[in-house]
């Protein structure tokens, strides 16, 4: 059952609680902050909780110090064991580093204070296990096994799998996870989730689970992904905290020039970096959000060469850099020794990076969550106000800056999907599970299906993994290489098989896919990074869009992707903009809803009371407000000079024909601000049947805010029937059949692979041969796609439509258009895009719908040739 | 069949060349195998490509129905010593072919090594390279005067592929022949069989990726390929040069 705890415990209560030596050190804090308020009660009477609250709040000591205090008691009474009694889990190596520093002082503290009255026990030992740790403290850990085991989700993984260090784990009676909202969204979770049923195996009793997290919706779903389920189906028990709201916010939208269309971007990246140079200046420190890591690099050596600030005072702090460049900056953030520090999201996470008086976001954060957890790093202590700073740099930036601004002050989040059964993952804990005994298939499976990710996985699913993993789709079970376990589908069980496997397992653990990034190069000059996958599929004479300029693709060499730049050509392959965010469904909507608010005031001639609504709602300034109404009204007459006299809203789906005559292309622009993971689904549908109307290769355009079709002028298609032939009902097997024909599916193909240990980055020491780098991803695919049934081909599928794309959504979408909830307006071909078109235009992601007949697309590409030739000779 | 010159032809549908007057396929680079040398590595593909690749050369033959298969070069993938599974599957590939009573002639390619053994069991010879009449047919890895070679040379090795766009500028690779001349020679490179093959992209922008030692000072502008979707078509297209300006 779920809970929302509202019992709020008084300081005395709760030193009352604790062991009197513990209690005499917390008794330092003269108040308690509102998650210890509401929940060391539930931690001590051994419930599960999971904890929400901004950064900053106490979270961490509210899930230790009912610990450290039963510790103490076990210790003085002499019944602490060599044994591990608590396992904090984080995903990130640097918040451990952090956490084990922060429980040394109270440790070190009370055990003086104990000596000090003559007392002799054991030590409480704290270890840190990760995957830096190196093979002497682990066997030091074996001798000595810590009593508080820090440590994260992959090592969590190997250690419930090692021989010796699991035999430790029998006593664990407190799991905490931290920074689960970080977690939850991604396989890294699902992995999780499974190897912490994988310990209630181990352990004598069910422990007790603590999650903390920052701001997250929906509370009860994240509550059952923390806790699980028991074996008769039913969620386990959860106390809820939510403190999200008890932080003091001060937000601002600011557009830094008068004009966000007509001023060149020299002028506005200037205003940009004086504006950022007078924020920093105001304050002892400020924290400036970028959304690239690249867009990191070039603010912050702007702001350098500007010189208002010093350049000693200022930093860069992103993922790509290096661990020691990172952990220098982090170092002088926390001695206020920088005044402005630059990042993408490396720094969103809740390490500890001391003082920050002002954040500032470039851009749109693109997610309420995110701009919240983003801003929440500024007054970091919950008595101090969140100072944020929003600065757009296009309409479309502006006005999402805008809505989150309105949004976050409702108290609005957005809600977060977690992803379902990812049999990837499932195939690795399989693996593991087989390393540590001999399983019954029923077993094995109730044991999975009490993982939150995996409730709803069905028999059928979980037999097919198991089948892969003992070699059955190969088609040759007598080279017993392709089978990492035997089964035994007669009797019903399954086992490890192979030597190999234990090193396998060991050395290929986890879910993040290692991918190589390629640097491209001018001559000499460096102009950014490629995904190797990227660059597997470029031929020389591409063109490709990077950072904003366009290249012509040469050759490569080692990581080093030759380039020079092409000005006036069109890209011959879409960029993969992956380091981009999406917009969330929830902030889209929001968005349509507040354009159709202010285009209905404009329209009624009460543009005062539009423009104050703003200022007021959005915490505007003057120029910020000008661009807004500015951008819409135009909007509005575009739309009505096409004869309509409605606008975009939630309910208006309208779409655009722009005929581009010199191309010979019809461009279909269908406006939907769902974000990118729903309109990637609805694209990748419409195209797939435009493709088999028209019998061509559909290009199409992604952005959050739109998508395009592109469809040649010499073929026909009628938009209606277009329309009619997707159907809520249908999208999912469209989607699909769209994805499996796409590029997309080569690299997302080839992570699930590694992840389902089909394909090992680690195998026998050797990382790297010749025919490795022969075989991209395409060919592994390929070898793969047409096995009826194949797990691995499934995951993929879903993991794209599901987790990258959103199809729930944009099924629940295409359902509101069925009933009427929505409509699609359709308007009259035009030979200009409108404004609310330019940015799909600029910056959408590209892909396309491919012909599968490959023999027809020979004859029409011969076609081609031929008419083009007798053209010429004409 | 395409006719090419005198007695050579494209065997149309089919990656294969065809000499009318022997009666005789030319297949080049199986590349059999291949799944179980990446196994090694760990890399675990169920064996489809060496799969697909027999089913090719079986359809081919049965419907061509010729009196000799000859074989340039790289039949099998892998550098080293046969292992288990390459070795299972060369076997049955060279058995199938056995019962269909044809003259086999394997060309050493740069990845037969240790091949011989196999070859010999079944007593199917194995040369260097094979000359007849005007026609020399060897894999093309290494170097060679041309002077020593015949007026048609006829190889393999390259995996030549052409990419094509379509009109949304859709790219699409097909494996193709490359028809062409050179010093007074005709020259014909082979599309390989082996469906994983990957091969390099033809293109006059970048010399450097052409494999062939024999090619790589050859202009091949005035080359044509031939692009092939095996047993469906195979399609002529303009020289290199004119293509590159028409797509």
């Amino acid at each position: 059952m779920m809970e929302y705890a509202t019992r709020r415990a008084t300081r005395e209560e709760i030193l009352r609680l604790l062991d009197e030596d513990v209690a005499w050190w917390f008794s330092r804090f003269d108040s308690l902050t509102p998650p210890q308020e509401y929940g060391i009660l539930p931690i001590a009477e051994g419930r599960n909780v999971l904890i929400t609250a901004p950064t900053g709040s106490g979270k961490t000591l509210t899930a230790f110090i009912y610990i450290i205090s039963e510790l103490f008691k076990l210790a003085k009474e002499g019944s602490l064991d060599d044994r591990v009694y608590a396992i904090y889990v984080s995903p990130l190596r640097a918040l451990n580093n952090d956490i084990y520093k922060n429980l040394m002082v109270p440790l070190n503290e009370i055990k003086e204070h104990i000596r000090g009255k003559g007392l002799e026990f054991k030590d409480i030992r704290v270890g840190v296990r990760t995957g830096d740790t190196t093979q002497s403290e682990r066997s030091r850990m074996l001798r000595n096994p810590p009593h508080i085991l820090i440590t994260t989700p992959e090592s969590l993984a190997l250690v419930i799998t090692a021989p010796k260090f699991r035999l430790l784990l029998n006593k664990v009676r407190w799991v905490i996870i931290d920074e689960i909202h970080s977690l939850c969204e991604n396989k890294r979770g699902s992995h999780l989730s499974l190897s912490l049923e994988r310990l209630v195996e181990l352990a004598e009793k069910e422990f007790v689970r603590i999650g903390l997290s920052a701001t997250i919706n929906p509370l009860d779903e994240v509550a059952k992904f923390l806790v699980g389920y028991n074996d008769d189906g039913t969620p386990r028990d959860c106390v809820i905290v939510d403190t999200r709201f008890h932080k003091k916010m001060d937000l601002r939208l600011r557009a830094p020039v008068e004009d966000l269309i007509y001023t060149s971007s020299d002028r506005l990246s200037e205003a940009l970096y004086h504006y950022l140079s007078r924020v920093i200046s105001k304050y002892r420190t400020t924290l400036i959000f970028t959304n690239t890591r690249s867009g990191a690099e070039r603010v912050t050596y702007h702001l350098k060469k500007l010189g208002f600030i010093d350049a000693d005072e200022l930093g860069v702090h992103h993922s790509s850099l290096s661990r020691e460049i990172r952990f220098s900056i982090e170092d002088k953030l926390k001695k206020g020794e920088v005044r402005g520090i630059v990042t993408s999201t490396s720094l969103e996470l809740g390490i500890d990076i001391g003082y920050i008086d002002a954040v500032v976001q470039v851009g749109s954060p693109k997610s309420i969550n995110r701009g919240l957890q983003r801003i929440g790093r500024s007054g970091h202590s919950m008595d101090r106000v969140s100072k944020g700073y929003f600065v757009a740099l296009d309409l479309d930036d502006l006005i999402e800056d805008g809505v989150l601004i309105k949004e976050a002050y409702k108290g609005r989040l957005d809600t977060i999907s977690i992803p379902k059964g990812p049999l990837d993952v499932l195939a690795q804990h399989i693996v593991g599970m087989a390393l540590v005994k001999k399983w019954s298939i029923d077993e094995a499976f109730k044991v999975v299906r009490r993982a939150y990710p995996f409730r709803d996985l069905d028999e059928e699913k979980f037999l097919s993994v198991l089948r892969y993993l003992s070699g059955k789709y190969y088609n040759l079970e007598k080279y017993r290489v392709y089978g990492k376990i035997w089964l035994d589908e007669e009797t019903g069980y399954f086992g490890r098989r192979g030597r190999y496997l234990r090193p396998i397992y060991f050395q290929n653990i986890g879910t993040i896919p290692d991918e190589v990034a390629m640097i491209a190069y001018h001559g000499r000059r460096r102009i950014g990074y490629l995904e190797e996958p990227f660059v597997e599929n470029l031929d020389p004479g591409d063109i490709f869009v990077l950072g904003g300029g366009t290249y012509r693709f040469l050759g490569c060499s080692g990581n080093k992707v030759f380039v020079e730049p092409v000005k006036g050509l069109r890209p011959t392959v879409p960029s993969w903009i992956s380091e981009m965010l999406p917009l969330t469904f929830d902030l889209g909507e929001a968005v349509a809803g507040f354009r159709y608010d202010i285009w209905r005031l404009l329209r009624d001639g009460r543009e005062d009371e539009a423009r104050k609504y703003i200022e007021k709602e959005m915490r505007a300034n003057k120029w910020a407000v000008d661009n807004i109404i500015r951008y819409i009204k135009i909007q509005g007459e575009f739309l009505e000079k096409l004869g309509l006299d409605t606008f975009h809203s939630r309910e208006n789906l309208i779409i655009e024909q722009y005929i581009v005559y010199n191309e010979r292309m019809r461009y279909i622009i269908f406006h939907t601000v769902f974000g990118r993971r729903v309109n990637n689904v609805l694209a990748r549908a419409y195209a797939y049947v435009a493709r088999d109307i028209t019998g061509t290769s559909i290009r199409m355009q992604v952005d959050d805010n739109s998508f395009v079709l592109m469809i040649p002028l010499r073929v026909e298609l009628d938009i209606q029937s277009l329309l009619e032939k997707v159907k809520s009902k249908n999208l999912r097997s469209l989607v699909s059949e769209a994805v499996k024909n796409s590029q997309l599916i080569w690299r997302i193909f080839r992570h699930v692979a590694n992840r389902a240990f089909m394909i090992l980055s680690h195998y026998k020491g050797r990382k790297t041969s010749l025919t490795r780098q022969q075989i991209n991803s395409e060919i592994i695919y390929n070898a793969v796609r047409d096995i009826p049934g194949f797990p691995l081909v499934e995951e993929a599928i879903r993991e794209i439509i599901e987790d990258k794309m959103d199809v729930i959504r944009a099924e629940a979408v295409l359902r509101d258009v069925e009933e009427g909830r929505r409509r699609w307006i359709v308007l009259r071909e035009y030979d200009l895009p409108s404004p609310f078109a330019h940015g799909v235009l600029l910056r959408g992601m590209q892909d396309a719908v491919l012909m599968e007949d490959r023999v027809k697309v020979l004859q029409n590409l011969y076609n081609r040739i031929r008419e083009r030739i007798e053209g010429i000779r004409a | 069949m395409i006719h090419l010159y005198k007695d050579l032809y494209i065997a149309d549908p089919w990656p294969a060349a065809y000499l009318k007057d022997i009666d005789a396929m030319i297949f080049a680079d199986l590349h059999l195998g291949m799944e179980g040398v990446l196994s090694e590595e760990g890399i675990f593909l169920p064996r489809s490509f060496s799969k697909s690749t027999i089913d090719i050369i079986f359809r081919s033959v049965s419907s061509v129905e010729p009196s000799m298969v000859i074989f340039n070069g790289d039949i099998k993938h892998g550098f080293g010593l046969l292992n288990t599974s390459e070795w299972a599957v060369l076997r049955e590939f060279f058995s199938g072919l056995s019962q269909m009573k044809l003259d086999i002639l394997v060309i050493r390619g740069n990845h037969d090594n240790y091949l011989g053994v196999l070859l010999d069991k079944y007593g199917i010879p194995f040369e260097k390279r094979w000359d007849h009449t005007i026609y020399t047919i060897m894999h093309g890895h290494e170097s060679m005067s041309w002077d020593e070679l015949g007026e048609v040379v006829i190889i393999g090795h390259e995996h030549p592929s052409v990419t094509l766009r379509d009109e949304v500028g859709v790219k699409f690779k097909f494996k193709c022949f490359m028809w062409g001349e050179y010093k007074g020679h005709k020259i014909l490179v082979l599309p390989s069989v082996g469906e994983l093959a990957t091969g390099s992209t033809i293109s006059l922008y970048s010399e450097e990726d052409i494999l062939s030692p024999l090619l790589r000072n050859v202009n091949m502008s005035g080359f044509k390929p031939y692009a092939v979707v095996p047993g469906e078509i195979v399609q002529e297209l303009p020289p290199l040069g004119d293509l590159e300006r028409l797509l």
